[in-house]
């Protein structure tokens, strides 16, 4: 949100157009100096639009990325719950302690 | 499936459309009317591009703040799956380590399995343990005898002398008979047994029946009394009257239980294990 917030006034650009025009219509010496504020404006717009967070992304891409971060949480963590609480021995009770020959080989 | 445009993307095109737009109405207000195209836009329609384009960014700087809010979220899910990685990966160590140990453990168990299984199947009576336990320490082999001391010349094994004057150097067997022996070293050593020894019990006259070497050499001399004729330094030789009647007896009898071989046995067998070690 800070970000966006202060993409804004670095995105709003139209004031210095105007100033541009400005100094245009008065004929003064100063179009030059407006142009190259015009210029670098255009240029700190672009470098703040490639600072805003997660707009890498499409909004419907982001909203796909997430739900599946959600799920990867999810599995792991039901996998962890299960390792650590769960039984995973097969105790077959007609074999157990018996010292037979079948359980022997 | 062509892939939406990003955020990004989309921010970027329209301030490239904004800048074309910006610097088409500045040509157009630098230029003079004179010099003007026909062909050329108008400034009011380009004014009205370029306040198009930038309701355009605010509209995209919202969707932008609202992907911001999901970027968190899911930089807390990331982190929250890499931590759950981390404790995956912790716990497949650990079964792995317990694998290990398990299996080495079921190996052991398997072998002792096998074990136990080839002891049932080739049983050994315990009477037979005891009385080769008894035939072992009756010879004084495990442990000295209790009036064994430093400098006794005494030894559980053969000694060289022992050997001379056995059946396996003179290369013949004592009968089983009660005739005596055929070699005259033999014939020397038995006939000091009909000596009258105030020192050694000589019940025993005929050359027994021995497996064992040591047991060749039952009759005792004492050093000095018979000269020209070598000791025996038998391991069993001794002043003791229970001793030398134990190694009197030949293995028959030993075997018989004779309860005071017993005793003797039960009495070297409680000593500590003999630490003799110097040979002659």
């Amino acid at each position: 949100m800070a970000a966006s917030s202060a993409a804004e006034n670095e995105l709003n650009i139209l004031p210095s157009v105007y100033e541009v025009m400005k100094s245009i219509e008065k004929d003064t010496n100063e179009v030059a100096q407006k142009m190259m504020e015009l210029k670098s404006q255009f240029q700190k717009a672009r470098e703040c639009i490639d600072r805003l967070p997660g707009t890498q992304h499409s909004p419907e891409e982001q909203v796909r990325l997430k739900s599946v971060l959600h799920q990867q949480l999810l599995i792991k963590t039901k996998l962890l719950s299960s390792f650590k609480t769960g039984h995973h021995f097969d105790f077959d009770s007609k074999t157990n302690g018996d010292l037979s020959r079948n359980s022997m080989n | 499936m062509a892939s939406e445009p990003s955020t990004r993307q989309r921010l970027h095109s329209v301030i490239d459309d904004m800048e074309l737009i910006s610097k088409e109405l500045i040509e157009q207000l630098a230029m003079p009317k004179s010099q003007k195209r026909a062909d050329a836009p108008d400034t009011t329609d380009l004014m009205e591009l370029l306040i198009e384009k930038d309701s355009e960014i605010k509209e995209l700087l919202k969707i932008a703040e609202e992907q911001e809010k999901v970027q968190k979220v899911m930089d807390g899910l990331r982190a929250e799956v890499n931590k759950r990685d981390g404790e995956i990966r912790q716990l497949q160590r650990a079964l792995k380590e317990a694998e290990t140990i398990m299996a080495t453990a079921v190996y052991q168990a398997k072998q002792k399995m096998a074990a136990i299984k080839q002891a049932q199947n080739n049983r050994i009576s315990s009477e037979e343990l005891i009385k080769y336990a008894h035939r072992i320490s009756a010879s004084n082999a495990v442990a000295a005898p209790p009036n064994w001391g430093p400098g006794d010349a005494r030894r559980p094994y053969p000694t060289d002398l022992e050997m001379r004057h056995s059946f396996l150097s003179m290369g013949t067997f004592p009968e089983t008979s009660a005739s005596t022996a055929a070699t005259p070293a033999l014939s020397r050593m038995y006939s000091q047994d009909s000596q009258p020894s105030s020192q050694h019990h000589h019940q025993h006259q005929t050359p027994p029946q021995h497996s064992l070497p040591h047991h060749h050499h039952q009759p005792h001399h004492k050093w000095g009394e018979q000269p020209g004729i070598p000791p025996t330094y038998g391991w069993q030789s001794s002043q003791e009257p229970s001793l030398s009647l134990t190694t009197h007896h030949s293995i028959s009898d030993s075997l018989k239980g004779y309860s005071k071989e017993e005793d003797d046995v039960e009495l070297m067998s409680s000593d500590s294990s003999s630490s003799s070690s110097s040979d002659e």
